[in-house]
């Protein structure tokens, strides 16, 4: 398609949605909105296996029963939010349930930047529940206005289980914070550790690429990275203060005049990379995700033989 | 390697209603896929009933859902059609999908009328 004949087409989406339209999967959808539509939600659909890839590893380490049954049900959620993006994604694309495990387990690794950190230590899963859960919540409750249709839809499952998430996040949290010196300290070092890279969850400020652009004019993307961020700011800064941690961020400030929040910039050439070239840790998770794959592959043929 | 799915192509789409509270209509909250509608219903309640209780759970082969395919104009026609509604009332108190201005006439048709 020539650039000009292109710029119209988006256009012209750009114009159905603003006016309230929304794409449903039996309509006709116009090619460039059904590939960025398909980039994001694959997006979503794989950070959400390989979270749950990450929390399911917490179940049996976690430090109490009570503990590992809160760990225990967000990783059923988590996989349960992967099978309803995956439908919304197959139904979309017209890929087989197959194709995409293929690439995901097999593919570049096409996921959010949190989960390329190793969760080593306890507070890990803790602090990035309450807090990265958040962060989340924060975006697909925008999400909810998503112009595609069965995208909003599913939105409304996954943001009221987020929400679960985000307090028993919050809940672990305290019973550390309020659990000793050291485990409060642990918790601090967890914080240290996870700020700059829940800031980063959001993307990037200013920049605003051409894909976010067309994005936002089509209105799968519903806010920009940095309102997003400056929302997560508004409602978390105080919540954390609350906690009796210590945010490790001497920039932070909110000015009065401005409405604006500001803080140190995170890396953003890491971020890049994570999401471009993937990492060491990201790929063991890919890799014992595709171990389990195969290891209970026997079991599933005898279950459906039987 | 096998998949563990090796009959996928036997698998249908279920698409799952619910109803929450005793009395309520059964909304549509998702799909999942199934091999039969028992084992749909099975996966419906794992994947739907999580924390709140349902009064009732349905599960529809898709392929069993038909689906209007007509424009705006026919799915509103009933909303232009004035008379059906109580005459006096205004146009206001009921909901309608209809676009502002078809709503913003009729508001002001009520009013000449009154």
């Amino acid at each position: 398609m020539p650039p000009s004949a292109e710029a119209e087409g988006v256009a012209a989406i750009a114009a159905r949605v603003a006016a309230g339209g929304k794409f449903e999967p039996w309509q006709e959808i116009p090619e460039v909105y059904a590939q960025e539509a398909a980039r994001m939600m694959e997006f979503h659909m794989t950070s959400e296996l390989i979270g749950s890839a990450h929390e399911y590893r917490w179940v049996a380490r976690a430090p109490s029963l009570e503990a590992k049954l809160v760990m225990s049900a967000k990783t059923q959620d988590e996989v349960g939010h992967t099978l309803a993006l995956i439908r919304v994604c197959e139904d979309l694309t017209g890929k087989s349930r197959r194709q995409y495990m293929e690439e995901i387990l097999e593919g570049p690794p096409r996921f959010m930047n949190i989960f390329h950190y190793p969760w080593d230590d306890w507070a890990d899963p803790a602090i990035a529940s309450w807090l990265a859960d958040g962060a989340e919540i924060k975006r697909q409750t925008t999400l909810l206005r998503s112009s595609y249709g069965p995208y909003a839809r599913a939105m409304k499952k996954i943001v009221k289980e987020e929400g679960f998430h985000h307090q028993a996040g919050r809940y672990l949290v305290r019973r550390m914070v309020d659990g000793g010196p050291a485990q409060r300290q642990r918790a601090q070092r967890a914080l240290d550790r996870w700020w700059p890279r829940i800031l980063a969850m959001f993307g990037p400020s200013g920049s605003a690429s051409r894909h976010g652009e067309v994005m936002l004019a089509f209105q799968l993307k519903l806010s920009s990275n940095e309102d997003l961020r400056q929302s997560f700011l508004s409602t978390f800064v105080q919540k954390i203060i609350q906690m009796g941690l210590e945010i490790p961020d001497d920039k932070l400030r909110f000015d009065e005049e401005t409405g604006v929040w500001h803080y140190t910039e995170p890396d953003w050439d890491e971020f890049r990379s994570l999401l471009r070239g993937g990492s060491p840790y990201g790929e063991e998770v890919q890799r014992k995700l595709r171990n389990a794959r195969r290891g209970s592959a026997w079991f599933l043929d005898a279950v459906w033989a039987a | 390697m096998r998949s563990g799915r090796r009959e996928v192509d036997s698998y249908h789409v279920y698409e799952i209603f619910e109803s929450s509270e005793p009395g309520d209509a059964f909304v549509h909250v998702g799909d999942i896929e199934a091999p039969d509608p028992e084992a749909a219903l099975f996966f419906a309640k794992e994947q739907f009933l999580r924390r709140e209780p349902a009064s009732g759970l349905w599960v529809v082969d898709r392929r069993d859902i038909h689906a209007a395919e007509w424009p705006f104009e026919v799915l509103n026609s009933g909303s232009l059609k004035r008379y059906r509604r109580t005459p006096g009332r205004s146009g206001r108190a009921s909901p309608s999908a209809s676009p502002a201005s078809d709503r913003d006439e009729r508001d002001d048709a009520d009013e000449e009328s009154e």
